[in-house]
């Protein structure tokens, strides 16, 4: 995935997007002070410098999908792990909750479930727009973004009735890319040189997320640029 | 940017302090709730349906997925011109509109006293009888002047329905809660033209925003993001650059690429002084000046006395020393956004919206600078939007009880402007007019009062004075498909559902220069018995019987919106948003030869133009002087310059404890309607982290000043009330001056709404702004420790 930070407005549109095709519970004042509200995806405000000079920068963060995750080393029970296809799966039967993964990743993007929400937290009528190709979690494990996998599933399954490969863009998108309004958010396979995320990952303006750590994210972000007079 | 891991973990700490330091305080006990095994979501055959969303102005293109009945995302319409796939987090949020459990199921009569919360449940026949008696007994007794219809919104074929409703049945009294644009008073007064300014923002490369919300809830914020993305990158090695004067670093002003803090209501005085650097340095459109405007050199009447002009006043008051003393820009800045304006065009000013303090002078005042520089009706200025050509209503005729009804004075005539809906009357009030008039009872009593989209007594200050005037009405009736403040009050409720449920449509979003309209079928069945407020105007008008009945010939609304289509079918141009043979992989729309349309009839369009959401025309022709210069003259005309005023709401106080106070929007709460969706309360804004609640930005130096430090739980004190909240401390705001957003502190609502923050419309007062009526949306507070 490749964000272009110059387009992104902070609207949080991918947020809400996210919660709604994943079926992630809302959460109500008193759990949110408790920073118990659950999201795999979050806009960041990074504020810079003082008083008049002062900038602010959104930062959509979600899974950054890891080549080296360090989530996956602490983790007792194999529950989260790095898939074929590289990314960064999450066994709900088998996580027991022990949040050392969510500690240990240094995007502090994974979720504990503090209730079992969908059973006690949501009314009869909201439950009426959960989404059947996500499950709902129990409580007690950590969730987190899985870059809609359930729409790779269903466009795969597409390719194979159609005896080919799942292309490298434009089969399918997660939810947050699709809803993006500014289309700051971009998704496709980067290791293949026809698509756009890869071209866009070249960019000058590209870096990614504390890659100091060693933690080589999937995830590319395009600096802001700046204006200059042209003539 | 530079983030180093200590950084980033400062930044998220407070979002996920329950992971990172393992519990809040409270007993596990109590949150080891029974381990369910996870659920089954019931599954079904999927299914997509085009429509459109209705939750401002943008209309954004939408696409429902459902499973069996159930809609379970929405997704945006790649075939809507301007949102072109993307949905904002409002329309994200909206199945958690349609499936509220706060939802009112069918009509409801008033049971017990007013506001007592007790409804007797009606069946629709009773409750349209019930209506259409009442308002018959008023006509009946030559009253009909005494029914009031107080609408959210003032344009779309609903509007237009409810605005037809009034003259053929006899009222003048048609109100609007909506803030009449500044943009359209500029326009008005400078090129004859009623209609708030269409802005070429996709092609301009320089844009100075006074002010404008452009990606936080203003006109059509998808429309305005994707264009913000053209003005930086749809030219390669050619970037183009936002300027944002404000009070406050906005969501706007941080993607602008220089944000500039401006004293609050100075915008005036800041576009006249940008206005006379390029008088003086000789960087104006001369050409354009000399042939197409008017007032701008001194004028000798036939008495021989000598009139100053725009360019006298303009030389002789706003000399960067004076303007940079009223605005606070630094001269330096005035002369350089200045010079960049004129040299890095194509250029536009824009703003200030509505809600600001002497808005509709400035927004003059800022047009003028368009004209100046030569941007009337040039690619990437300020041009006038052509409008769809949607085919009129059949005339008709009111007989002696409606003319008469309609003839007699409106109960709160507007201030000398009102907008208006083109070629319909402007609406004949101001909201907050009718609340004096109904506690006086003068010219006349009110007897009945509807509402539609319309919530006056949490929208507007005073709500105890709105709640008494509604109080003395004998009959109010509320279209809310929930129980808001204003419906709490009511004797009957006529739920409208919501905009997946039922036909409607979109009109034209303010600021498009061409037609991009959207009339769309249901998403869903409806999940309650609620009824479109159209079909009950229909039916009503039928109960009503005569010459009511004549004006409304139509089934149900979407036969009305049929015959509205004809026109575009008779225009033999445009297109719908997608034509046949365009289902596959979504390509981006491009400009296209016309051709005349190759529907067979006008059911096969209509049926085509309903599949797909909406029709568009997307052409322009630039400099077509004729149609956009409509003055008297034929000519821009100079607005005349009156001295320079701060409107008292902005003007600054000897008293250092004294701060202005600035109300800002949040695109997900809009002006409240956005509170009774949790999706909504857990995205207000990225740079505070508060969720579910209001707050109060400060600059550290003011809060220095006054002994507050960040999180500390303040009053904030106005001369109309007070309201506590807690305070964040924010770099990005002027000095002297404090900054809280509205749309929070419900009273009513649902209970994901009710009493979450605070509502600002408490501490404002009635002013206004001289020159529209629009209500300002600040004041003057003191902020003090509680």
């Amino acid at each position: 995935m490749v964000i272009d930070l110059e387009r992104c407005t902070g609207c949080q549109a991918c947020v809400v997007a996210c919660k709604q095709e994943n079926n992630i519970p809302f959460s109500t004042p008193e759990e949110a002070a408790y920073g118990r509200e659950i999201a795999w995806l979050r806009v960041l405000a990074v504020t810079e410098r003082d008083y008049p000079r002062v900038k602010s920068r959104y930062l959509p963060v979600l899974c950054q999908q890891c080549d080296a995750p360090p989530c996956i080393n602490v983790c007792p029970t194999g529950a989260t792990y790095r898939n074929p296809e590289g990314l960064v799966g999450q066994i709900y039967p088998r996580c027991i909750g022990c949040r050392y993964c969510a500690n240990a990743c240094p995007y502090q993007i994974k979720a504990f479930n503090w209730y079992n929400w969908s059973r006690f937290r949501w009314p009869a009528e909201l439950r009426q727009s959960l989404n059947p190709d996500v499950s709902l979690r129990p409580m007690g494990v950590i969730e987190k973004c899985t870059f809609c996998h359930h729409r790779l599933q269903k466009a795969r399954e597409q390719a194979r009735a159609e005896g080919r490969e799942v292309r490298g863009e434009g089969e399918y998108v997660p939810a947050c890319v699709q809803s993006c309004p500014a289309g700051a958010l971009f998704f496709g396979d980067l290791d293949d040189p026809e698509t756009t995320v890869h071209q866009l990952a070249e960019s000058s303006r590209a870096f990614r997320l504390l890659e100091e750590l060693g933690t080589e994210p999937k995830v590319i972000y395009l600096e802001e640029g700046e204006w200059y007079a042209a003539t | 940017m530079s983030l180093d891991r200590r950084g980033f973990l400062k930044l998220t700490v407070l979002s996920t302090a329950g992971v990172a330091a393992g519990s809040g305080g409270q007993q596990l006990g109590a949150v080891l709730e029974a381990t369910g095994t996870d659920e089954r979501v019931a599954n079904g055959p999927e299914q997509w349906v085009t429509t459109s969303c209705n939750l401002c102005s943008g209309g954004c293109g939408v696409r429902v997925r459902r499973i069996d009945a159930r809609a379970v995302k929405l997704e945006g319409n790649p075939y809507h011109p301007l949102s072109r796939g993307g949905l904002c987090p409002v329309a994200q949020a909206s199945l958690q509109l349609l499936y509220n459990p706060d939802r009112i199921r069918g009509p409801l009569e008033r049971a017990g006293p007013r506001g007592s919360g007790q409804w007797r449940p009606l069946a629709w026949d009773e409750a349209i009888r019930m209506l259409a008696e009442r308002l018959g007994a008023l006509r009946q007794q030559e009253r009909p002047h005494t029914v009031a219809l107080v609408l959210g919104r003032s344009e779309g074929l609903l509007a237009q329905l409810f605005r037809r409703f009034a003259r053929a049945y006899g009222t003048p009294n048609v109100l609007t809660t909506e803030l009449p644009d500044p943009s359209a008073y500029a326009l008005w007064r400078t090129q004859g033209i009623r209609a708030p300014i269409a802005y070429d923002l996709e092609n301009a490369k320089y844009i100075l925003s006074f002010g404008v919300p452009l990606v936080d809830g203003w006109w059509d914020p998808v429309r305005q993001m994707r264009a913000l993305v053209q003005v930086r990158q749809g030219t390669p090695g050619r970037r183009g650059k936002l300027v944002q004067f404000e009070p406050r670093l906005s969501p706007t002003a941080a993607k602008a690429d220089e944000w500039i803090p401006v004293n609050p209501g100075t915008e005036a005085a800041l576009a006249r002084g940008l206005a006379h650097l390029l008088v003086v340095d000789g960087r104006f459109d001369r050409d354009f000046v000399a042939r197409h405007t008017a007032g701008f050199e001194d004028q000798v009447d036939s008495a021989g006395r000598r009139h100053g002009g725009f360019r006298d006043l303009l030389v002789r008051e706003y000399k960067p020393p004076a303007v940079s003393r009223i605005t606070g820009v630094p001269e330096e800045t005035l002369r350089r956004i200045a010079a960049e304006f004129a040299l890095y065009g194509p250029g536009v000013a824009i703003g200030p919206p509505a809600g600001h303090p002497d808005a509709a002078a400035a927004a003059a005042a800022v047009h003028a600078l368009n004209a100046l520089a030569g941007r009337i009706d040039r690619l990437g200025g300020a041009l006038v939007a052509r409008t769809a050509p949607l085919a009129p209503w059949p005339s008709f005729s009111p007989d002696t009880a409606a003319r008469r009804g309609a003839a007699r004075a409106p109960l709160a005539p507007s201030a000398s402007f009102s907008p208006g809906a083109k070629g319909a009357a402007p609406d004949s009030g101001s909201i907050s007019g009718l609340a004096a008039a109904l506690r006086s009872g003068q010219p006349y009593p009110l007897e009945a009062l509807l509402l539609w989209e319309a919530n006056p007594v949490f929208s507007q200050p005073g709500s105890d004075r709105f709640r008494e005037a509604v109080g003395r009405v004998p009959l109010v009736v509320s279209f809310s498909p929930f129980l808001d403040e204003t419906a709490q009050l009511a004797d009957l409720i006529l739920p409208d559902p919501v905009f997946l449920e039922g036909w409607h449509d979109m009109p034209q979003p303010p600021g498009v220069p061409y037609p991009v309209i959207s009339m769309a079928p249901p998403a869903t069945d409806p999940l309650y018995q609620t009824r479109h407020p159209g079909d009950v105007l229909l039916e009503t008008a039928r109960a009503l019987g005569g010459s009511v009945a004549r004006a409304f010939p139509w089934q149900d609304f979407r036969e009305a919106m049929r015959h509205a289509a004809r026109g575009l079918y008779a225009a033999s141009r445009g297109m719908v948003f997608a034509t046949h043979g365009q289902e596959g992989p979504p390509a981006p729309l491009r400009e296209w030869e016309w051709a005349p349309m190759p529907y067979g009839s006008f059911d096969e369009f209509f049926e085509e133009l309903a599949a797909k959401g909406g029709w568009t025309d997307p052409s322009y022709g630039y400099q077509d002087w004729k149609r956009v210069l409509r003055t008297t003259s034929g000519r821009f005309e100079f607005p005349a310059l009156p001295p320079h005023q701060v409107a008292p709401a902005a003007a600054p106080a000897d008293d250092p404890s004294s701060l202005h106070l600035h109300t800002f929007a949040v695109l997900a709460l809009g002006e409240g309607q956005g509170a009774n969706q949790p999706f909504l309360q857990e995205v207000l804004a990225p740079h505070t982290a508060v969720q579910w609640g209001s707050w109060v930005e400060l600059n550290p130096e003011t809060a220095a000043r006054l002994g507050i430090r960040d999180g500390d739980q303040v009053w904030v004190q106005s001369a109309a009330g007070r309201v506590a909240a807690q305070v964040r401390l924010y770099a990005g705001i002027m000095p002297g001056v404090a900054a809280m957003p509205r749309g929070q502190g419900h009273t009513a609502l649902g209970r994901y709404a009710r009493g979450r923050g605070v509502n600002v419309m408490e501490l404002l007062g009635d002013e206004r702004d001289p020159a529209t009526g629009a209500l300002v949306l600040s004041t003057r507070v003191r902020v003090t420790r509680a």
